[in-house]
């Protein structure tokens, strides 16, 4: 039996060339999936269809991201881009054309959130689904419970990847 | 500080409110084992709650903003049944003297089941022998560790569950208004049932009173004669002008099946129920006043015409489903129907019949 007793630096070399082949094989397999992309797909993903192997491809393919985000954008009663930019708060506020999406701490529960979106017009055409996004490409979706007296209202987890990406203020609301 | 526990009836089995709190939220709701998971009767239960459109704000007003959030351990899917619950837990949260509790520690355990307007009216609510039954286990287990148990509703809700002699453990309390809720949440325990000494003997014969209560309660709906109460709006003997419409009430004592027959003045007999018109057919439930015909929300209409005269119409209740009479044209009597039926259902068979006077 041969044995190779590598140095530590040799090791941090060897690591990084198996990181860079994984990344360049990642690449690769990316860009022959890119070719199958449908609108139909990603319009069923924007719908609440699971599809993991579309939610990696958003966070690793820019332009899947953004054809992702103009679809939802076109769709969306209301897009709101960000929060207000110097909010300091865990939670952002959200406000934009005439719809506000604030998440409450419950004191009941530690671990859950109030989400409530209220709408200052006297709509009656209120938004069902709720997709978010961050700037990293990790999105979240969900239905939502009906309006009443225009507001929804809903209860999420605090440990939840939708409670994760609205804290972030750079991270877009689509409501369809 | 009294403990009461509040249990929400339905059909699925009882309902218990663990616990009552106020939220940094503009919307009540309702969640289910202090989850995430929120009841799709949310929304109804602020409207409910909300000053204007409903009553617990109005009555049990917040110090401060916010809603209320309350927590139960299982699913109520819809109707409004629960409203008297509910009102109930509000009362009790608002109290100074009073907690929701547990089962286990309650002093009293209240069993609701009515709806609840905006003037406090309680008002009558369908399946109330189903939620009986649903409950059946829980109520036994509260006898068997001697558990206070009210079973409030509205008044005619608690006239049926009077006639059918519960057992003595349960106190029925038929409430014409919400705020009759008061007594049973202030009144004493019943001499001799809180005070008993808790042993290991006792327990074991409270547990057998149990299993009787429960046998009870079993009779309470599943047994006892049949009958059947056949009228209309124009009572037991009306009189109808041609062109007008027949009306047709019936209430069976338990869940039935039913069929109605109807002999002209020149003999014919029709079966009147079910009919081709009916969308479903199934048995009726006991206890309550079924209109077949003659309301806006009834499958079918009746219209009366020529010749004029006396005019005869039988229903029949069993409580297993009996077969079309085939060929109708061999009867010529009531009796004759009556003896068909009596066939299928043997003396279970209930009956009951209703003369119609026709004028032009």
């Amino acid at each position: 039996m041969m044995k190779f007793h590598p140095s530590p630096e040799q090791l941090s070399q060897s690591e990084g060339l198996f990181n860079e082949k994984q990344a360049l094989r990642r690449l690769l397999e990316n860009a022959q999936k890119s070719k199958t992309l449908s609108s139909a797909r990603l319009f069923a993903f924007a719908q609440g269809a699971p599809d993991r192997e579309l939610e990696d491809r958003l966070k690793d393919e820019l332009c899947v991201r953004r054809t992702y985000q103009l679809m939802l954008k076109r769709l969306s009663l209301f897009y709101i881009p960000e929060a207000v930019a110097a909010s300091s708060e865990t939670y952002p506020e959200r406000i934009h054309e005439g719809c506000k999406i604030r998440l409450q701490p419950s004191r009941a529960q530690d671990d859950q959130l109030y989400l409530i979106l209220e709408f200052l017009d006297q709509r009656t055409e209120f938004p069902v689904r709720m997709n978010v996004m961050d700037d990293t490409g990790t999105q979240a979706r969900m239905d939502l419970p009906e309006a009443r007296n225009g507001i929804i209202q809903t209860i999420i987890e605090k440990s939840s990847v939708m409670a994760m990406v609205l804290a972030n203020p750079k991270a877009e609301v689509f409501l369809t | 500080m009294k403990r009461i526990a509040i249990l929400i009836a339905t059909t699925a089995g009882p309902v218990h409110v663990d616990r009552i709190l106020v939220e940094p939220a503009p919307q009540s709701m309702i969640c289910l084992r202090r989850s995430s998971e929120v009841l799709p009767i949310s929304l109804d239960y602020d409207d409910f709650v909300r000053p204007g459109s409903g009553v617990i704000k109005r009555d049990f007003p917040l110090n401060e903003d916010g809603a209320f959030r309350l927590d139960v351990n299982a699913p109520i899917k819809t109707g409004k049944s629960w409203q008297l619950g509910v009102y109930a837990a509000h009362m009790v949260h608002d109290a100074p003297d009073l907690e929701l509790s547990s089962v286990e520690e309650a002093d009293v355990v209240l069993w609701l089941s009515g709806t609840v307007d905006y003037d406090l009216n309680v008002g009558h609510v369908d399946h109330i022998a189903e939620k009986v039954e649903a409950s059946l286990d829980l109520l036994a287990d509260f006898i068997a560790r001697q558990k206070r148990i009210i079973l409030c509703t509205g008044l005619e809700n608690a006239t049926t569950l009077k006639q059918h002699k519960p057992p003595r453990a349960f106190e029925i309390m038929g409430l014409s208004s919400a705020k009759d809720l008061g007594a049973p949440l202030e009144r004493r325990p019943q001499p001799g049932l809180k005070e008993k000494k808790k042993s290991g003997s006792g327990f074991a014969i409270m547990a057998i009173l149990a299993l009787g209560a429960i046998a009870s309660v079993f009779f309470f709906h599943q047994s006892g004669p049949l009958s059947l109460q056949v009228t209309s709006e124009r009572g037991q003997d009306p009189t109808y002008r041609f062109g007008e419409n027949l009306s047709l009430i019936v209430t069976p004592s338990q869940k039935a099946w039913v069929m109605c027959f109807y002999q002209q003045v020149d003999g014919k007999i029709i079966q009147l129920y079910p009919n081709r018109e009916l969308r479903t057919y199934g048995p009726l439930d006991g206890g309550q006043a079924h209109y077949l015909t003659g309301r806006a929300d009834s499958s079918f209409v009746v219209r009366l015409g020529p010749p004029a005269g006396q005019e005869h119409l039988a229903c029949y209740a069993s409580l297993k489903q009996m077969r079309p009479l085939s060929n109708m044209d061999r009867f010529n009597r009531l009796e004759a129907i009556t003896a068909a039926l009596k066939e299928q259902a043997g003396e279970g068979l209930a009956m009951d019949v209703m003369d119609i006077r026709l004028h032009p």
